[in-house]
């Protein structure tokens, strides 16, 4: 290659159809994994204390919130919220129940909400609609509200294990920079905590009026499932800097072909 | 009863793992791995006889657009015909075929009534007994090839392995709403990173039944399409690799194309995907596994791509089991969470890109603040599911009750 000619400064960009990163090398690929490795030791040393002060965190906003006693999981102590659940009574299981049904389909009939929006309430409505029919012939559901709580913060503490692993395998090997990799973990796992605390302290509120009958709806799609939502978010929003700064570089400063 | 129950949801979660596997590792050579180019060396003035078949059912509000960018292709005038099907059209499409007709030699249409199958492999068959050339070339009439589409896609007969090509399709009504938005975010991930990869990895690239081609004489070898058959693009595809034919891709052949502007027109396209790509892989899978045509890795890509449209149904079986466990008290932590995970992820099933792929692809496209949109693709997995749950449903009962399905057109929305 002519070494006096200033790639940078070539006017063609490579075509899209096979052009590759160029910024990826068997050394930053090292680097990045060191980096993983390292954010999901921090993680570990202090998961203990992060989960001390989440719990603490949720409990001061919710109304009158307190804590349980310490319980183990995965080497640390867990404090899960005292969440206090409304009874439900058959008749308020039978209008749960009966109203889910019913909104639930009308809005299969209807077409006034976008198709993707209908189909995610029809879905929490169902599981309220099949929560109520279970606990009008079991009498309760299987987790009651400490279980519940339990296993909420649980899942809060694996979520916060995997983001490092996660967020950091799919972006190892798009050519992000140190700072953008560390941004990227670091701006998921402090929006996870702070949404999460948030969130743990309203369903808590949210389970005090309703009952148990909204808890699947509350945890299959508002829990974890949403969390990695919020994830896919946040590194969106890394990657569009990412190629608008790929499509800004020289061309052959960037890219390289086949 | 809850162990048999976790134990299925494990079951799920460890296919969709494989799934998950096989997509970061397609990523991974699109990033990484050296790029198969297309047939780029090749240069030749003696160029094939090509056919190209143009579909049409009530095409009016398309139909001058293909065929002004066929009529408008850098191919030698002699050794090019476009044969039009009119299948049984109801609007204006006729009239529209016979002007350009009149005007152009290179222009013979098919205008199919009457009694006998309809949909587009009955149309294609009547049109391959018309055909003159050995290469036929398919483009959808809501397709736009740019000027050298039919050169490009014509040189990939020149090696003589080669039984099909498939082009890249690009949505171009981008502007008309968020869910064209959203269709170029997956056909993005789908051809820029999945396509090409398994191309350069010489696994299993697919024909699209559009923007690509065949040849004439090995079609009619095997009497032509199944009329019966919704998805006889991948049923081209695995007759081809079973015999020992290859699939090109090319990635630098782009063609514009009209993506659905409406959530009823993607349900109704999903679900008429799935339910023949259903039906091809209860014809195909015990023929990838035995045909001697075929490498150990061809065999396995090609049966993960003949049931990745069983992804979304195991998806709602997932969501459904977790329910159950969880009203009974006895979810399992793990499990769960990789559910959600793969609930997320694999949320862009029209082209089978999770969303990993997806930014990839869309970085290689240099697509920038259309990035954003990457979390909305969530929105749709239930929608994508529950239409592609329907369609491989309609495909268990074709087969369990012996029904024969009916071809629907997308519809088309350019004015």
């Amino acid at each position: 290659m002519d070494v006096s000619v200033d790639r940078r400064a070539l006017p063609i960009l490579p075509h899209r159809a096979y052009r590759r990163p160029r910024a990826l090398t068997a050394g930053s690929v090292a680097t990045s994994v060191a980096l993983i490795a390292a954010g999901e030791f921090l993680v570990v040393v202090f998961l203990g204390r992060l989960a001390d002060h989440y719990t603490r965190a949720s409990a001061f906003l919710l109304p009158g919130g307190t804590r349980s006693s310490p319980r183990p999981f995965l080497g640390i102590q867990l404090r899960p919220l005292q969440i206090q659940i409304q009874p439900l009574d058959y008749r308020a299981l039978l209008v749960w129940f009966l109203a889910s049904v019913a909104i639930a389909g009308v809005l299969t009939g209807t077409h006034r909400i976008g198709a993707p929006g209908r189909y995610m309430v029809i879905y929490n409505l169902a599981m309220i609609a099949v929560s109520a029919a279970y606990m009008l012939f079991a009498g309760e559901l299987g987790y009651g509200a400490e279980a519940f709580s339990e296993l909420y913060l649980r899942s809060a503490v694996v979520i916060w294990l995997v983001i490092p692993v996660f967020l950091g395998g799919v972006s190892l090997f798009l050519p992000f920079t140190m700072l953008e990799r560390v941004l990227l973990v670091g701006a998921s796992f402090a929006y996870n905590v702070v949404f999460s605390a948030v969130r743990y302290a309203l369903f808590a509120w949210i389970l005090s009026w309703s009952g148990a009958v909204t808890m699947a709806s509350l945890y299959l799609f508002f829990g974890p499932l949403l969390d990695f939502v919020y994830m896919v978010g946040v590194f969106s929003m890394f990657l569009v800097p990412l190629s608008r700064r790929l499509d800004r570089e020289g061309p052959q400063d960037a890219w390289t072909w086949l | 009863m809850v162990v048999a129950l976790t134990a299925w949801l494990v079951a799920i979660v460890i296919v969709m793992l494989v799934y998950a596997g096989r997509h970061w590792l397609l990523t991974l050579n699109r990033l990484l791995g050296h790029q198969r180019p297309y047939m780029q060396d090749i240069v030749d003035d003696d160029l094939p006889g090509v056919t190209v078949l143009v579909p049409m059912h009530n095409e009016e509000q398309v139909a001058d657009g293909v065929l002004t960018a066929l009529l408008g292709q850098h191919y030698p005038a002699d050794r090019l015909e476009i044969i039009p099907i009119d299948d049984h059209s109801e609007d204006r499409t006729q009239v529209i075929l016979e002007s350009y007709a009149v005007r152009d030699p290179r222009i013979r249409p098919i205008y199919r009534r009457g009694e006998g199958a309809r949909g587009k492999p009955a149309g294609l068959n009547e049109a391959l007994e018309a055909a003159r050339h050995e290469v036929v070339l398919v483009f959808d009439a809501d397709y736009q090839p740019p000027p050298d589409a039919v050169r490009e896609l014509a040189l990939a007969f020149f090696d003589p392995e080669v039984g099909a090509v498939m082009g890249r399709v690009v949505p171009s009504n981008t502007t008309s709403g968020f869910l064209a938005r959203l269709l170029d975010l997956e056909r993005s991930g789908g051809y820029q990173v999945d396509q090409q990869a398994r191309y350069s990895m010489n696994l299993v690239p697919q024909y699209g039944g559009t923007v690509g081609g065949f040849r004439r004489s090995v079609v009619l070898s095997w009497g032509g399409f199944d009329p019966y058959v919704l998805a006889e693009d991948t049923d081209l595809t695995f007759r081809l690799l079973v015999r020992g034919w290859r699939v090109a891709y090319a990635n630098k052949v782009e063609c514009y194309e009209e993506a659905p502007q409406t959530w009823d027109a993607r349900f109704r396209q999903l679900r008429r995907w799935a339910r023949g790509h259903t039906q091809t892989m209860f014809r195909h899978w015990r023929g990838v596994l035995t045909s001697p045509n075929m490498t150990p890795a061809q065999r396995v890509d090609g049966l993960l791509l003949l049931g990745i449209y069983t992804i979304p149904p195991l998806i709602l079986a997932g969501l459904a089991l977790s329910l159950s466990l969880f009203v009974t008290g006895t979810i399992p932590l793990a499990a769960t969470i990789l559910l959600s995970f793969f609930a997320v992820g694999y949320n862009a099933f029209g082209n089978f890109a999770p969303f990993y792929q997806v930014g990839t692809a869309g970085v290689l496209d240099g697509m920038r603040e259309r990035l954003f949109l990457l979390p909305y693709l969530f929105f749709m997995f239930l929608f994508n599911s529950w239409a592609v749950t329907l369609g491989a449903l309609d495909a268990v009962i074709d087969v369990v009750a012996g029904r024969v399905p009916t071809w629907e057109k997308t519809a088309r929305f350019r004015t």
